[in-house]
């Protein structure tokens, strides 16, 4: 075995994975399966958002986790993943079809049954589903400087970025971005305007 | 995720049980180790490559059922489940542990990462080619590529999927 080559092709193929890791339908499924508490992913924050199920699979062809989780999740939670009816794969529909009218179920895109249907029975999904109906709660809106901060917060999240990551991505000083998310109005209108501008957002009088 | 953290409780609550134990006269629950592999040992080592994880911790233990039962209750509480298949999983015979927890009752250790790597690549490449990918990636200690050598892991085919 020669290790030099073998870590040579793993580099190389890892810069492919990376940079699929970096597309949104991927940051934005991972994030928000952590929302939910279904997911832990160490570099990625939990975030609301609401992915469509065509992103969600291509997610799962990255991180096959999400693809073992899918079937329960469409099953217990369908208000997770924006979905029409005519967007699941017949494969996917099979595997839902099985489940609910108790067939011995097949494996999913090489997810075993005894793997996907573990979390059918599973805890954890009643804590998504109590987050859920949180996330459809009316917010309060404010119209106080704070707004800014969840604006600002709310978008650097959806970007999937820590405030250090957003704040050196956007040549911006990490003090600044944090003021500005705690509602403290210490930013230059000129910065202020910078962000918002990030978000296609700009200030009006 | 802080792992020492569910083991003290775990610990407190072994404690709390054996006094009540040797005040009513009943057995004492015995000294439990747990050793903690998988995606959660992983992501408790705060390793530099990414790390996605479903929730279930699998956890390879020598513990009474009642402690397990409490084990299980504390990780749902911390949003987390206790893999109940977790005393299945194939770790190589020279797999090293760390300790994260040492209480009177309960020991917590977690497997290192080229191990958990190793059992990952030999039993389920598929479903952790990227990991294995991305951990190769960042220059593994030649024991690794000897480990893998030593259970017939083909890297090459791990690495080209």
């Amino acid at each position: 075995m020669d290790y030099e080559e073998i870590i040579k092709k793993a580099a190389d193929k890892t810069r492919g994975d990376d940079a699929l890791g970096q597309e949104p339908y991927f940051l934005q499924t991972v994030a928000w399966f952590q929302y939910l508490g279904l997911l832990k992913h160490n570099k990625i924050l939990p975030h609301r958002h609401h992915p469509d199920l065509r992103d969600v699979l291509k997610a799962g062809e990255l991180e096959p986790r999400i693809l073992e989780l899918l079937p329960a999740v469409l099953i217990l939670l369908p208000e997770a993943v924006q979905l029409r009816k005519r967007d699941i794969p017949e494969d996917l529909a099979t595997v839902i079809d099985d489940i609910q009218n108790r067939r011995d179920c097949k494996p999913f895109r090489g997810i075993l049954p005894q793997k996907y249907c573990h979390w059918l029975k599973a805890p954890i999904i009643d804590i998504a589903r109590r987050r859920i109906d949180f996330r459809s709660a009316p917010r309060r809106r404010s119209t106080s400087a704070s707004n800014f901060g969840d604006i600002i917060r709310d978008g650097r999240l959806k970007l999937c970025l820590t405030q250090e990551s957003f704040a050196k991505k956007y040549n911006l000083s990490l003090r600044v971005v944090r003021d500005l998310e705690q509602g403290k109005t210490t930013a230059s209108i000129a910065s202020l305007s910078a962000i918002l501008g990030v978000f296609g957002r700009t200030l009006r009088a | 995720m802080a792992l020492a953290t569910v083991f003290e409780r775990l610990d407190q609550w072994v404690t709390t049980e054996n006094k009540s134990a040797s005040i009513e006269g009943f057995r004492l629950l015995p000294k439990s180790i747990f050793m903690v592999v998988g995606q959660a040992a992983l992501l408790d080592a705060n390793v530099q490559f990414n790390v996605t994880a479903t929730v279930d911790v699998d956890v390879l233990h020598n513990a009474k059922h009642e402690v397990v039962a409490k084990l299980s209750e504390l990780l749902v509480a911390d949003g987390f489940e206790l893999d109940p298949l977790s005393n299945e999983i194939w770790m190589p015979s020279e797999t090293r542990f760390i300790e994260i927890f040492k209480g009177e009752w309960v020991t917590a250790t977690r497997a290192e990462t080229e191990f958990i790597i190793v059992s990952k690549a030999l039993k389920a490449p598929e479903k952790n080619r990227v990991l294995i990918r991305s951990y190769i990636a960042t220059r593994p200690p030649t024991s690794f590529f000897e480990l893998c050598e030593k259970y017939n892991v083909d890297l090459n085919a791990v690495i080209e999927g």
